[in-house]
């Protein structure tokens, strides 16, 4: 039995699932649903802008967003394998999901670093 | 749940459905053949590993309370196989090593007499061992004796994890 | 199957039914486990919404409030009250969990595992909390 390299990609579902478990659902409800539902009054924009900005800002969130994509994809890979028992292209299927989720870090490094 | 401990009663008025142990092939009738899950026991090595044999005059083995409390509940499986038969990704990938094997290895992992973690480790941290375990979790519910497959694999997912990050920083400093 | 006269280790083959692609759907809890797996796409689109956030912000006030409007629109509200009822399954399903990954011990004493798990809702709270504080006040 080969040594397996799932271990690295299992420590980056962990962290992911943790920080997005922690930190998305609060994000996600002001942003997208009480603002535009004007239950709250979001920050001006220059504040937003400021604190987005911020170099450390950048960093939490571009780690934030990195993780959520190796969350995705070492779920989303073992969803395939059991739940529509695509195994035998486990190979296309882990370069899609992994090379997804080192796409989009990459796609969020640009925007954001 | 086992049969022999299941009252008919509770399941009134039925109907009650009898069925071979899922997952595994069928001889004939209600019985199935399990020397998948044996060879697979045997596989993990559920017994104490030591490099040297304590000799007998150095007395017995010391063990606290606490440390036996760690994994006791891993001591309780009676072998039924009912995790195997709760598990999805047995029942859809046989080469998975399943609950039982797992939380059994731990059980042995978790003794500090026990010296074995390394070779254990080796055989169970691939694709058939720890990681493909998802976590459904059926396998704790359907345990009748507590024995939790599934917190064991949790935990051996994470020791997995550590001893391969310190295996890759150990590399990569030489 | 045919009878046989030997031992098991003499099986010509083990029959094993493959299971069917929808296997999951026979019970309410493999049907459970698969949208919690799932909900890894909402997480991200989460992620993705981040990012194109912050493409907007960077690119000025007007694509800022134009992202805002954009999010008014009810078939962006519709998805995101669905990727936010996702996200939250996954907080409650992953902090549900974590005692039986995090043993913690104090000297002797096992913490249990509804401390564990109320921990982590605390820290979640906490965090909202504080993000909820910082984007209403400014």
């Amino acid at each position: 039995m080969k040594k397996s390299n799932d271990a690295f990609w299992w420590t980056l579902f962990g962290g992911g699932g943790a920080l997005t478990a922690m930190f998305v659902p609060a994000l996600l409800f002001l942003f997208t649903i009480a603002t535009p539902l004007g239950w709250v009054e979001g920050p001006s924009y220059a504040n937003i802008a400021w604190l987005l900005m911020h170099p450390l800002t950048r960093i939490v969130a571009f780690g934030l967003i990195s993780l959520s994509f190796f969350h995705w994809a070492h779920r989303f890979r073992f969803t395939l394998y059991d739940g529509l028992q695509l195994k035998h292209l486990f190979e296309l299927i882990a370069v899609i999901c992994y090379g997804g989720a080192i796409a989009g870090s990459l796609v969020a490094a640009y925007v954001l670093l | 749940m086992l049969t022999c401990a299941a009252f008919l009663t509770k399941y009134a008025p039925g109907p009650i459905r009898v069925e071979p142990l899922a997952h595994f092939p069928v001889v004939r009738d209600l019985v199935t053949e399990v020397t998948d899950f044996v060879d697979k026991l045997k596989h993990v090595k559920p017994w104490v590993v030591r490099e040297e044999d304590k000799p007998l005059e150095e007395g017995e083995f010391k063990q606290t309370p606490a440390e036996l409390s760690d994994f006791k509940s891993y001591t309780m499986c009676i072998n039924c196989m009912l995790c195997y038969s709760a598990c999805p990704v047995y029942g859809l990938e046989p080469g998975f090593a399943g609950p039982a094997a797992l939380a059994l290895a731990q059980r042995y992992n978790l003794d500090n007499r026990d010296e074995g973690n390394d070779e254990r480790m080796a055989r169970l941290s691939n694709d058939e061992g720890i990681w493909s375990c998802t976590m459904v979790g059926e396998c704790s519910e359907a345990c009748p004796k507590d024995v939790d497959p599934a917190g064991a694999i949790q935990r051996y997912k994470l020791a997995g994890a550590a001893e391969w990050w310190k295996s890759f920083i150990t590399r990569k400093g030489k | 199957m045919e009878s046989k006269t030997g031992y098991a280790l003499h099986h010509p083959k083990w029959q094993r039914d493959a299971k069917p692609i929808f296997w999951w759907v026979k019970r309410w809890v493999y049907i459970g486990f698969i949208f919690r797996e799932l909900t890894s796409v909402a997480v991200a689109y989460s992620a993705i919404l981040m990012i194109i956030l912050y493409r907007s912000v960077q690119s000025g006030p007007e694509a800022y409030a134009q992202m805002l409007e954009c999010l008014s629109h009810p078939v962006m509200l519709v998805i995101n009250v669905l990727a936010l009822g996702a996200v939250l399954y996954h907080s409650i399903t992953w902090f549900n969990l974590s005692p039986k990954a995090m043993v913690v011990r104090l000297g002797d004493w096992r913490v249990p595992d509804l401390m564990i798990a109320g921990g982590n809702y605390a820290g979640w709270f906490l965090i909202s909390a504080v993000i909820a504080a910082a984007y209403i006040l400014g």
